[in-house]
């Protein structure tokens, strides 16, 4: 669960990102966050993965409270959250597999169970015969893909997609989405920040429109 | 078991940051065994003089050499006076008086390849004066009063019947070798120093570069929630690999110069120094030394450069 209570955010240069945001993300929610360049959207997520502090307000992420948290549970706080970024950021010198086992090994996890849950999330995306693939071989679809079987890898509670249509032409679009949609269904919160119009308006899902550093509008279905 | 494994992945993650910056990871390497090479060489030449001087005969004792035209009773009197030095000094072992006789024997001793010759002599030829030898405590510890060596020497020249000539003594000798081999030790200090800082400076930019070429790679950990430790350990790791390679390249090279270079500078075995100028230690005695000296100094400068790279460089 993600709560926003009156948060404001200013970075040292004075800039004002974020003012008085109040937002409350259900568990198993699926949410798109739109706005147009600058709006505050990337500084939402920054906040949301404790890269930034809030300079007021309070703000809770899966039980962690962001505003008091010290800075050794930070680690913790982001395993319960999964970000697949715009530009994929896959290592070109490991296949999908090392890819995805990669966020496994970082947070010291097993062998065993690393070879046990990458095989099986590289088939919940639909890439069970490409595992020894280098980014290189794979299509921008596919390294999608990869990227979100590795941010799912690790089974966060939320996950975090920036702008993850828009580097892939309308095909892939609609098989990304489907694949959030899938996520969503295995009960993950998902957010989409995002400016694709079309992809917002054509699933009936939360629209949260920031404008400026505030929420403008926060409904169901399409843009306000 | 988890902890084990990540011990194991650490450890490999230092050797691949090595090998993707192989260039820097061997300037690391030669500046660090430079460091350590020459500190090492410093130590064991001044060892090796140290070691010689002190088992030079002779060297902690005044010896007096006693002129055959003395009488008994002139003799007595002379033994009677350095006695009464010795009381009022504090640094002296024994005084003990040895005839022409005793002399000769204890040079046959010394000598058993002359014994053929030595044998003509008896009681009457005997060319070996008699002597007096006053010999020093604690002669080569750095408390020892050296002044109170040369006072001795001279209140000696004021006994009735000695003369200058007829006192003899290393300890000026001695008294210069250490002052060179203190000035050594210096320059080797300042020396490892200087050394010690350009190798800190060195790794420290190849841990840079490490993690520059691995910044993705820290951004994703720190985004999929590494711990500060977890990112920061191969760093650390690299820096001690870097570290205790240098010592075993250093522990190969010092064998190596020390049983082929200096061995051939200052040994009567030397094929370009004709003289013998000391009796060099074998290797095998510095050998623990140098293997905990090497590794201590590869470990610190890992470490500490690592540390200071991260400290300095890395955001997590």
């Amino acid at each position: 669960m993600i709560e926003f209570t009156d948060v404001s955010m200013v970075y040292p240069n004075g800039t004002v990102a974020l003012r008085n945001v109040n937002l409350r993300i259900e568990n198993g929610e699926f949410v798109f966050i739109i706005g147009h360049s600058g709006a505050g959207k990337t500084t939402l997520t920054k906040l949301l993965l404790r890269e930034e502090r809030i300079s007021s307000g309070k703000l809770m992420v899966n039980g962690f409270r962001l505003d008091k948290i010290r800075q050794r549970k930070i680690p913790y706080l982001r395993r319960t959250m999964g970000v697949v970024f715009q530009d994929f950021r896959l290592f070109d010198d490991k296949t999908a597999y090392e890819n995805v086992a990669f966020a496994m090994r970082v947070i010291g996890e097993k062998p065993a169970l690393i070879k046990k849950r990458v095989p099986f999330f590289l088939n919940v995306v639909g890439l069970g015969d490409k595992y020894d693939s280098f980014p290189d071989e794979l299509s921008g679809g596919e390294q999608q893909r990869v990227a979100f079987a590795r941010a799912l890898v690790n089974n966060p509670q939320i996950i975090v997609a920036d702008e993850p249509t828009g580097n892939v032409d309308s095909d892939m679009t609609n098989e990304i989405m489907e694949l959030l949609i899938k996520i969503n269904k295995l009960g993950k919160t998902v957010i989409v920040v995002t400016h694709d119009r079309e992809v917002v308006t054509r699933y009936n899902k939360r629209v949260i429109t920031i404008d400026d550093g505030e929420i403008t509008c926060d409904k169901i279905g399409g843009y306000c | 078991m988890r902890k084990i494994g990540t011990f194991f992945y650490h450890i490999g993650q230092g050797f691949i940051g090595i090998s993707r910056n192989i260039v820097m990871s061997s300037a690391s390497v030669l500046v660090l065994v430079s460091c350590m090479l020459i500190v090492g060489t410093f130590y064991l030449v001044i060892d090796n003089f140290s070691v010689n001087l002190k088992s030079t005969d002779n060297i902690n004792m005044i010896k007096i050499t006693i002129p055959d035209e003395l009488t008994d009773d002139q003799v007595t009197r002379v033994f009677s006076d350095v006695l009464e030095l010795k009381e009022k000094l504090d640094n002296v072992e024994k005084v003990e008086f040895f005839t022409k006789m005793q002399n000769l024997q204890i040079y046959r001793e010394k000598n058993p390849k002359l014994s053929d010759y030595l044998v003509i002599f008896n009681e009457d030829d005997n060319p070996l004066p008699a002597s007096i030898e006053i010999t020093f405590t604690s002669f080569t510890d750095p408390d020892f009063e050296m002044d109170e060596v040369y006072q001795l020497k001279n209140k000696l020249e004021e006994i009735e019947n000695i003369h200058n000539e007829d006192i003899h003594e290393n300890i000026a000798l001695y008294d210069k070798v250490t002052s060179v081999t203190d000035t050594l030790t210096m320059v080797a200090l300042y020396m490892l120093v200087i050394l010690l800082l350009v190798s800190l400076f060195v790794i420290m930019n190849t841990i840079k570069l490490g993690m520059h070429s691995r910044r993705h790679e820290i951004m994703f950990m720190r985004y999929v929630g590494a711990t500060k430790s977890f990112i920061r350990t191969p760093f650390i790791i690299e820096g001690i690999i870097i570290g205790l390679i240098s010592a075993a390249v250093a522990y190969g090279l010092q064998f190596y110069v020390y049983n082929y270079i200096i061995a051939d500078i200052l040994t009567e075995n030397s094929t370009i120094n004709s003289a013998s100028i000391i009796e060099l230690a074998p290797f095998e005695n510095y050998r623990t030394l140098l293997i905990y000296g090497f590794l201590g100094i590869g470990f610190f400068a890992g470490v500490v450069s690592s540390s200071l790279s991260i400290k300095k460089y890395l955001k997590v």
